[in-house]
């Protein structure tokens, strides 16, 4: 049984997807950032889930097809994707472009390429630019994502408009961003687009 | 990190991005997600073969093998019974009588009327599969039919019917343009019996997103959608149908699990007519969506 543990000290790198020991840990080691990928592609963390799972499921029935020589995390984000495009078809709530598709393949594939590689994973970049945020918009962002807050309660507790705390977690979101792109260093990702993605059309 | 420097607010996407972020730190922090790594586990490495694969409960035998001797000893009994009486009452002796006669001239006329003429033989392995009016091919391991530089399946005539056994060009009518949104043109065609096409000399993949160009090409026949299947060419180039990638590789295939298209060997990339710089020949291009990734070489190359 493999249980969900690292079982190897294997480099990821090599991990062979086609052994179910390294299977399982590919698992392990992927999961979290598809997750990310998948709920803002579908906004809902359920469905991100069930996406995340049949795409796995998918990928280890189809593992003889995949080529060894490739990336297992771009073939597997692949799957993500086109479990996505199935699921949006039938739930199309709101408009989503090719390009905002590529901004978002964009990032995930270099967080995934950290993970991959042994650097600093996402969430532990994310750890350091919270504590670095400025108190306001740190509250905002512990009030309505950490607590559960909805915009009308963390606007009652933090004693501002509901517009004001809007604002505050865009701009929050904003600076994270920019930090976690610091920290992750992407410039030296190994997964990388030659140019920024545009709306290019699709090919 | 100072909140007042000139950033741009994110794009929507970005945006979006970060929030999914946001939202799985706080559910999760940096652990697992646990259960989810349980689900698909048991799905995948860890499926027990019972469940994933099903088996009809055997059904217990209706006759036991005391049951099937009783019965042939039954048999045996009313047989012997039977040649006794058929002994005394004189039936079975050289001489048939009259009824016996008649009913064997009913059975041959029978057999005579059903045969009717003569006919040459058919094997009956190929009539069975073969709907009325519908012409069928004898499977064979491959066949080779010339076709023009500029076919395309959707607009060929079908050609008379054909002497030879083996597929030819007409059997490739399930590429037709309505059934799907590609269409391949080539010298040559051969079929295989593992049901793939390989299609040979100046071979042209249109689609609506691209058209691609190859020397050799091998697809899986189609399925009912209009989904491409799993293709591979051999020194091919690809040519987004709006001109805005173009690139020319040893090997360029199309992965329907992933749906992308996975060009190997890369010589050239040019984007917007801007020729990429590449660091080596071995680079892979994935191309999806609107985009592509120049993947490096990530597993090991002797694995």
């Amino acid at each position: 049984m493999y249980l969900g543990k690292a079982i190897t000290e294997k480099d990821p790198s090599l991990l062979d997807p086609k052994n179910p020991a390294e299977f399982a840990e590919l698992v392990n080691l992927h999961h979290r950032e598809l997750l990310i990928y998948a709920r803002a592609l579908t906004q809902e963390t359920n469905i991100a889930r069930d996406i995340v799972q049949e795409a796995f499921i998918v990928a280890y029935e189809k593992v003889n097809t995949f080529d060894v020589t490739r990336d297992f995390s771009t073939w597997v984000r692949g799957i993500v994707r086109n479990k996505w495009r199935e699921w949006y078809r039938k739930n199309k709530r709101y408009e989503f472009t090719d390009s905002d598709l590529s901004l978002i393949e964009y990032d995930v594939s270099a967080w995934q390429s950290e993970r991959a590689t042994g650097n600093s994973n996402v969430f532990e970049a994310l750890e350091l630019c919270l504590e670095r945020l400025p108190e306001n918009l740190r509250e905002a962002i512990q009030a309505f994502y950490y607590e559960g807050q909805s915009g009308d309660e963390a606007s009652e507790s933090l004693g501002v408009a509901p517009a004001a705390i809007r604002k505050r977690l865009q701009r929050a979101r904003t600076l994270l961003k920019e930090c976690v792109d610091g920290k992750l260093g992407k410039e030296g990702h190994a997964l990388s687009f030659d140019r920024p993605p545009s709306s290019n059309p699709k090919i | 990190m100072n909140p007042d420097s000139h950033s741009k607010d994110l794009n929507p996407a970005q945006d979006r991005l970060m929030d999914a972020l946001l939202a799985e730190d706080a559910r999760l922090g940096k652990g697992r997600d646990q259960e989810l790594i349980n689900s698909i586990l048991l799905n995948t490495v860890n499926a027990p073969v019972d469940i994933t694969r099903h088996q009809p409960f055997a059904r217990p035998p209706i006759f036991t093998t005391a049951d099937w001797l009783k019965m042939a000893a039954a048999v045996f009994a009313i047989a012997s019974l039977s040649v006794v009486w058929l002994n005394k009452s004189g039936a079975g002796k050289t001489q048939a009588s009259p009824k016996q006669k008649e009913i064997f001239f009913v059975v041959n006329y029978l057999d005579d009327h059903q045969a009717g003429p003569a006919q040459p033989r058919v094997d009956r392995k190929v009539l069975l599969s073969a709907a009325p009016g519908e012409k069928r091919f004898l499977p064979v391991t491959s066949n080779v039919t010339k076709s023009v530089s500029t076919f395309e399946f959707a607009q060929i005539d079908l050609a008379p019917p054909s002497t030879e056994f083996g597929p030819s060009i007409n059997d490739l009518s399930f590429l037709s343009a309505n059934k799907t949104s590609f269409k391949v043109a080539a010298n040559a065609t051969t079929h295989t019996t593992e049901g793939k096409v390989v299609y040979s000399g100046d071979v042209k993949l249109k689609h609506n997103d691209f058209e691609l160009t190859a020397d050799s090409l091998v697809m899986d026949k189609p399925g009912d959608s209009s989904e491409v299947p799993l293709f591979k060419a051999l020194n091919a180039t690809l040519v987004q149908r709006t001109g805005a990638y173009q690139t020319a590789a040893d090997a360029i295939s199309f992965d329907p699990v992933s749906g992308e298209l996975v060009a190997k060997g890369v010589h050239h990339l040019l984007d917007h007519g801007v020729e990429q710089v590449l660091e080596n020949q071995a680079l892979i291009v994935v191309f999806n969506a609107n985009q592509y990734i120049i993947e490096e070489r990530y597993a090991s190359p002797n694995r």
